[in-house]
């Protein structure tokens, strides 16, 4: 599982992203394009690419887009 | 004196009653008087919810609805029914950008195949009496366009559709048909959609709500009402209760 992998997942799942401007350290709450959509959106993407269920709790709590992939990795086991 | 409402010597099939509306809508028709069968996937949430059943006569019959090769003889075991409640149902938020075919076939299975097909074994075997009703509990969900989902008003608009077709066949037989479209209720279905939203975005969602989100009880006397005598003269339609929501 590759992190660079994960955010091109990440911004195809989001509408109005600019490819190449999320970064592992982005947290998630400055993207303007971050709402409850996006939300669902990216609860969506991890199951059907990672093929696991993340919670919007779970997605909530991650800051950056690194915690938001080390969540994913965890889950993956 | 006749209660219109009394469900007194009626045998009630509910699907779904293990948790939310359909375990609400047990309880109830037993306080009304029915003998209520109560089905579902997890038994030990079916015979916590027995254990709160007033009255005698019910019985636990765990079924998985989605297994449909073991309907035909779950239908056989059953006894002859006066009702049935359609109450299991599940949701899962995917936008058009997501939307595929493990997701479709997963909401439409559970949504709209199984309530269908659990009806025709139910016809076929003749396991509904004379003057029976059958309530299959959709969602305004089918008539108002909620982001992300799709896949579930659509399923929930062809249960809607199909039912008014089966009121038509079954009318001859007596046998009324109808639906019950709740808005938001406060059910572990609702919690598990809405976790990780913001407070605030709940609270923004809930304001459309001239009466606020609905109770499971509030949809169980619906669902009472439409089993009863007092509704005799019912069928064909689709119920609408949610707190003023499509009215506003």
């Amino acid at each position: 599982m590759e992190i660079e992998t994960f955010i091109q997942h990440f911004e195809n799942a989001i509408e109005g992203i600019t490819p190449g401007t999320v970064k592992p350290q982005t947290p998630l709450r400055t993207l303007p394009q971050w709402d409850s959509l996006a939300l669902l959106n990216i609860l969506a993407m991890i199951d059907i690419e990672y093929g696991v269920q993340a919670t919007g709790m779970e997605i909530q709590n991650s800051k950056t887009i690194q915690d938001l992939f080390a969540l994913v990795q965890r889950k993956k086991g | 004196m006749n209660d219109p409402f009394s469900l007194a010597g009626k045998t009630i099939l509910v699907t779904g009653a293990s948790s939310g509306i359909g375990q609400a809508a047990a309880i109830l028709a037993a306080q009304l008087g029915a003998h209520v069968i109560l089905s579902g996937r997890n038994e030990e949430r079916l015979r916590a919810t027995l254990a709160q059943l007033s009255g005698a006569g019910h019985a636990v019959t765990p079924l998985d609805l989605t297994d449909f090769d073991g309907l035909a003889a779950f239908v056989k075991s059953l006894p002859s029914l006066d009702g049935f409640v359609n109450s299991a149902g599940a949701n899962q938020w995917r936008t058009f950008k997501f939307i595929d075919v493990a997701h479709l076939r997963k909401l439409g299975v559970i949504n709209y195949e199984a309530p269908l097909l659990l009806t025709n074994e139910l016809v076929k075997q003749r396991k509904l009496n004379a003057g029976a009703a059958i309530v299959y509990i959709a969602s305004i969900a089918a008539a108002v366009g909620t982001p992300g989902n799709a896949v579930y008003a659509g399923a929930k608009a062809a249960l809607i559709a199909a039912a008014r077709i089966a009121a038509v066949e079954l009318g001859k037989q007596r046998i009324r048909v109808n639906c019950l479209s709740p808005g938001v209720v406060n059910t572990p279905l609702h919690e598990k959609m809405v976790e990780g939203l913001s407070p605030e975005l709940k609270a923004a969602d809930e304001k459309h709500y001239l009466l606020g989100y609905g109770e499971v009880a509030d949809v169980a006397a619906a669902v009472a009402y439409l089993l009863s005598p007092g509704a005799r003269w019912v069928t064909g339609i689709n119920l609408v209760l949610d707190g003023g929501y499509t009215c506003v």
